[in-house]
């Protein structure tokens, strides 16, 4: 290693950090983990009564479990990426974790763009399923029909929106860490 | 040993290098404080993935160079969220009283300066780290460090002269 670096390193290694406490940061940790803990345990309680009132109080016929199921995929398609795009800190040296960062915010971007599509074009279908056939007059059954089709377009809006704020929001944070990778 | 222990452990060992790293990276104290708190929370998180398999050091510093990186990409989404500001732009000036030496000041906002990858890896050299280590780190072969250190000293040596 030659002089510059030498006189560099002593200067470096001279600066001690700051008093910071440990202690007080170790409590809140503990108490972060313990409120997380709360929070998947409500999460599941709401899952599993969601789930047990369906299923008592739901007249079930083919019908309503094909608005239900239809549903449901539409809803898992929005909830599973937003679970699985995850940014992993351990295990990775900075190029992996620049390139996988890269990837996870392209992931990120096709959430409003492809899985919240997918959850639109279901939820209406399943209300469209488990309303089809419900009314005696044929004109209340239109303008149910018809009034999916407004709430096809709010949810359409509130996509565009959505691709708008996310693109504004992750595009260039995307080129900045592709500068970095290239750098 | 609990995760308490092994926490601070690790804390105990590890706070200098990496508040030094820290504060290379950010240039300024209140950044360097946010930073630093930053590593240690996923360093808690992460806590029970470390079985000793790879050494500590590198662990450590892989976590802090990656929140590092993080730290920026958030400033970016933070500022064009909020204002027009360059990402780049340091929240606050460098307090030069906190420094020990004003040469140390120097040294320190002259590599804040630098680029992102390039000031994590110069804290890495000036912190005594090997070349190996540091490709294992940063993820570069160990020939791109030698050369890139190159690359840096000269900027570095420039920064310093220009700044007085």
């Amino acid at each position: 290693m030659d002089e510059q670096i030498t006189e560099w390193g002593q200067l470096w290694r001279q600066q001690a950090s700051n008093d910071f406490d440990i202690d007080h940061l170790i409590n809140k940790l503990k108490k972060m983990n313990r409120y997380a803990l709360i929070q998947k345990i409500f999460f599941f309680i709401v899952v599993i009564f969601a789930l047990y009132s369906m299923f008592t109080h739901l007249t079930l016929n083919v019908q309503q479990i094909l608005a239900i199921s239809v549903f449901a995929i539409g809803s898992l398609a929005v909830i599973i990426p937003l679970f699985r795009i995850k940014i992993n800190f351990k295990n990775k040296n900075t190029q992996t974790f620049i390139e996988s960062n890269i990837d996870c915010l392209k992931r990120k971007l096709k959430i409003p763009k492809v899985h919240f599509l997918i959850f639109i074009i279901c939820s209406v279908l399943a209300i469209n399923i488990g309303g089809f056939n419900q009314f005696e007059s044929n004109l209340f059954q239109i303008v149910f029909h018809i009034s999916t089709l407004i709430i096809l377009a709010i949810l359409w809006y509130a996509r565009k929106v959505g691709i708008k704020n996310y693109e504004s929001e992750i595009l260039p944070v995307i080129e900045k860490l592709e500068r970095m990778k290239d750098e | 040993m609990t995760k308490k222990d092994n926490f601070k452990h690790i804390y105990e060992q590890s706070k200098d290098k990496i508040y030094r790293l820290c504060l290379g990276f950010t240039g300024n104290t209140m950044d360097c404080d946010d930073l630093f708190q930053e590593v240690y929370i996923k360093v808690w998180n992460n806590l029970e993935s470390f079985r000793n398999e790879s050494n500590v050091n590198t662990w450590i510093y892989r976590i802090a160079t990656n929140v590092a990186i993080a730290f920026v990409t958030n400033r970016t989404k933070h500022t064009k969220k909020n204002s027009d500001l360059d990402p780049n732009t340091k929240l606050s000036y460098p307090d030069k009283r906190f420094y020990s030496d004003e040469k140390i000041a120097k040294l320190y906002q002259a590599i804040s300066t630098l680029k992102e990858k390039d000031r994590l890896l110069i804290g890495l050299v000036l912190d005594e780290n090997s070349y190996a280590e540091i490709s294992k780190i940063m993820g570069i072969t160990i020939s791109n460090v030698g050369v890139r250190i190159n690359r840096i000293k000269k900027r570095l040596t420039n920064k310093m002269k220009s700044n007085g």
